[in-house]
């Protein structure tokens, strides 16, 4: 994650948020993530702003037209665009999320991909493609879905784990959206996560969503992040180690205060676990010494 | 029907996922009540279809403002959702869905006919956020300029739009009797042709300003980018086939000056 020049907690960057961030941006706030599509090819004000940005904290490119599991033929223009614009302000990673959004037409909305052999193929070799025309290794994201297509004959699970590991990219962690699906969908949500490649994740989502009913919820990024959300990303900082994350949220803008507010949770989430790590580790060297030993932990010991 | 029949062979072709997702587009793009959603496809493609006609109705909403007051709401969602299943949006920028909808109005002749001011109005209405947000093409360097306007190569408002409408376009609002009736009215509107120029100053502020037609014609010809102001002057008094196209000057250079006022040139293309 180095290469990355990417840790800690980040918030989405709107454009309601900017003026009071460039008064002063608060001390949780490690990064800012925008979607290549706001900013590509951007004049005017919006986009001096966006610079001052750039030139001052990492960014992440969080795709939203890519349409890496559409009919259509991948944009390798759009791409390119988007290869220049990342060089243009020292964008390091680009994620996607693992849906589609175009057929003959871009239709601005995330659609889901049946759970498909043939379509773990398709996907895969469209990311491989982006990587090679990127030039780097991109993460592809969990993404929530409402319609479970009657033609999958595979799950959720097996999907994404078999796309990530054909396409040999990343991923891109959103315990919201698994929270989503496991109501949507009924299923465990820490079970989900926890059958994930954890070793492959580098960056996380955390947001907020809408109820619409009491078996369907909308993944608007339009409230505050509930408990359970939080509880899966406690759960995947245990077992898979601290990665950076995100506050998304998208509509309801609240004042940038309360935005802080979470991001902060992020980061006493990440300190305390780990802290826990540290503990079990030191823990874990003491035991394999004398345990009556006061000394301090030698490196050696951890290979005895 | 030969045409046809290769669409057949094509789509037994795809991979049944492919085939899947177009049934869901095409679903989405035209959606029917409960009973008619096709057997192949999950009864929450309705949520999608829902959340598709908000999310282009909301960015459509930001950006049409008077077009949809004076449209009126069942008018205009009608509108909006031919605007989904007629159009096929080629941008893959969020931003750009007004582009695509002025595409679709001037170009696809939309079923609910809309009267030709309103045409005319969610073009400019469209136009703010096209000055607002657009990035002009790399410039040469700009020198400045005192007051020798005709000597000189003026440089334009990188950010400059001329747009001519048949309508006045800039008095049309939605709480005016005059145009709120425009469904009752027994004739058309009379055309009444305005010409604007659309710019972006450097603070970034949009201004339209109202232009006479020779002015206009002055800051085309200063748009090739080769007239100094003195040879813009003469060739648009030769255009108005002048008789002693010298005697433009004197009131030549005070258009020039109101351009600067203005900031349509914004300086010179050549140091001097």
């Amino acid at each position: 994650m180095n290469s990355l020049q990417l840790d800690g907690a980040g918030l989405g960057l709107r454009r309601e948020h900017m003026l009071p961030l460039m008064a002063g941006v608060p001390s949780p706030i490690d990064f800012f993530e925008i979607s290549p599509e706001n900013y590509l090819d951007l004049g005017g004000k919006r986009a001096q702003d966006f610079r001052w940005f750039t030139e001052r904290y990492p960014v992440v490119a969080h795709g939203l037209s890519l349409s890496i599991g559409g009919p259509d033929p991948l944009d390798e223009d759009f791409l390119l665009r988007i290869k220049g614009f990342m060089a243009e302000h020292k964008i390091r990673l680009y994620t996607e999320h693992l849906s589609y959004c175009a057929n003959q037409g871009h239709l601005y909305d995330l659609l889901p991909i049946p759970f498909t052999e043939e379509a773990v193929h398709y996907v895969a070799a469209r990311i491989r493609r982006t990587q090679d025309i990127l030039e780097q290794p991109i993460a592809i994201e969990n993404a929530s879905y409402y319609a479970a297509s009657p033609i999958s004959d595979m799950d959720e699970l097996s999907f994404i784990r078999a796309v990530i590991e054909e396409a040999d990219c990343w991923l891109h962690l959103d315990v919201n959206n698994i929270y989503v699906n496991s109501v949507n969908h009924g299923y465990d949500p820490e079970q989900f996560l926890l059958g994930l490649p954890g070793e492959r994740i580098v960056y996380g989502h955390v947001a907020g969503h809408d109820l619409d009913g009491p078996d369907l919820i909308i993944d608007s990024h339009g409230h505050a992040v509930i408990d359970p959300v939080w509880r899966l990303l406690e759960i995947a900082y245990e077992q898979f180690g601290v990665f950076p994350t995100l506050l998304e949220r998208d509509c309801n803008i609240p004042p940038l205060a309360e935005l802080v507010s979470e991001v902060n949770q992020i980061v006493s989430i990440q300190n305390q676990s780990l802290i826990q790590t540290l503990r079990k580790s030191a823990y874990r060297s003491t035991s394999c010494t004398h345990p009556q030993s006061l000394k301090p932990i030698k490196p050696s010991c951890l290979h005895s | 029907m030969h045409s046809s029949t290769i669409t057949q062979t094509d789509k037994a072709k795809l991979p049944a996922f492919l085939n899947y997702q177009q049934q869901f587009v095409d679903y989405l793009r035209n959606p029917q009540n409960d009973q008619r959603i096709p057997v192949s496809l999950p009864t929450r493609v309705d949520v999608y279809a829902k959340l598709l006609h908000s999310k282009i109705d909301a960015s459509l909403h930001t950006c049409f403002p008077i077009t949809r007051e004076l449209l009126g709401a069942t008018l205009w969602q009608e509108l909006v959702q031919e605007f989904i299943r007629v159009h096929r949006c080629q941008s893959p920028l969020y931003r750009e869905i007004p582009d695509e909808f002025i595409d679709f109005l001037m170009h696809e002749k939309p079923q609910i006919e809309l009267p030709e001011f309103m045409t005319d109005l969610a073009h400019y209405e469209w136009m703010e956020l096209v000055l607002e947000t657009e990035k002009p093409a790399k410039a040469n360097p700009i020198f400045s300029i005192n007051d020798a306007l005709l000597a000189i190569t003026p440089a334009l408002n990188p950010v400059l739009h001329l747009l001519h409408y048949r309508f006045p376009v800039q008095s049309i609002s939605a709480l005016d009797e005059h145009w709120k009736n425009w469904q009752n009215r027994p004739t058309p509107y009379q055309q009444e042709s305005v010409i604007l120029a659309g710019i972006r100053d450097a603070d970034f502020k949009i201004h339209f300003i109202k232009l006479n037609a020779v002015t206009a014609r002055l800051i085309e010809l200063l748009q090739q980018g080769f007239n100094t102001g003195k040879q813009a002057l003469l060739e648009l008094a030769a255009e108005l086939h002048y008789d002693a196209p010298e005697s433009i000057l004197p009131f030549g250079i005070d258009i020039l000056q109101q351009l600067k006022t203005q900031h349509i040139i914004i300086g010179a293309l050549h140091e001097h």
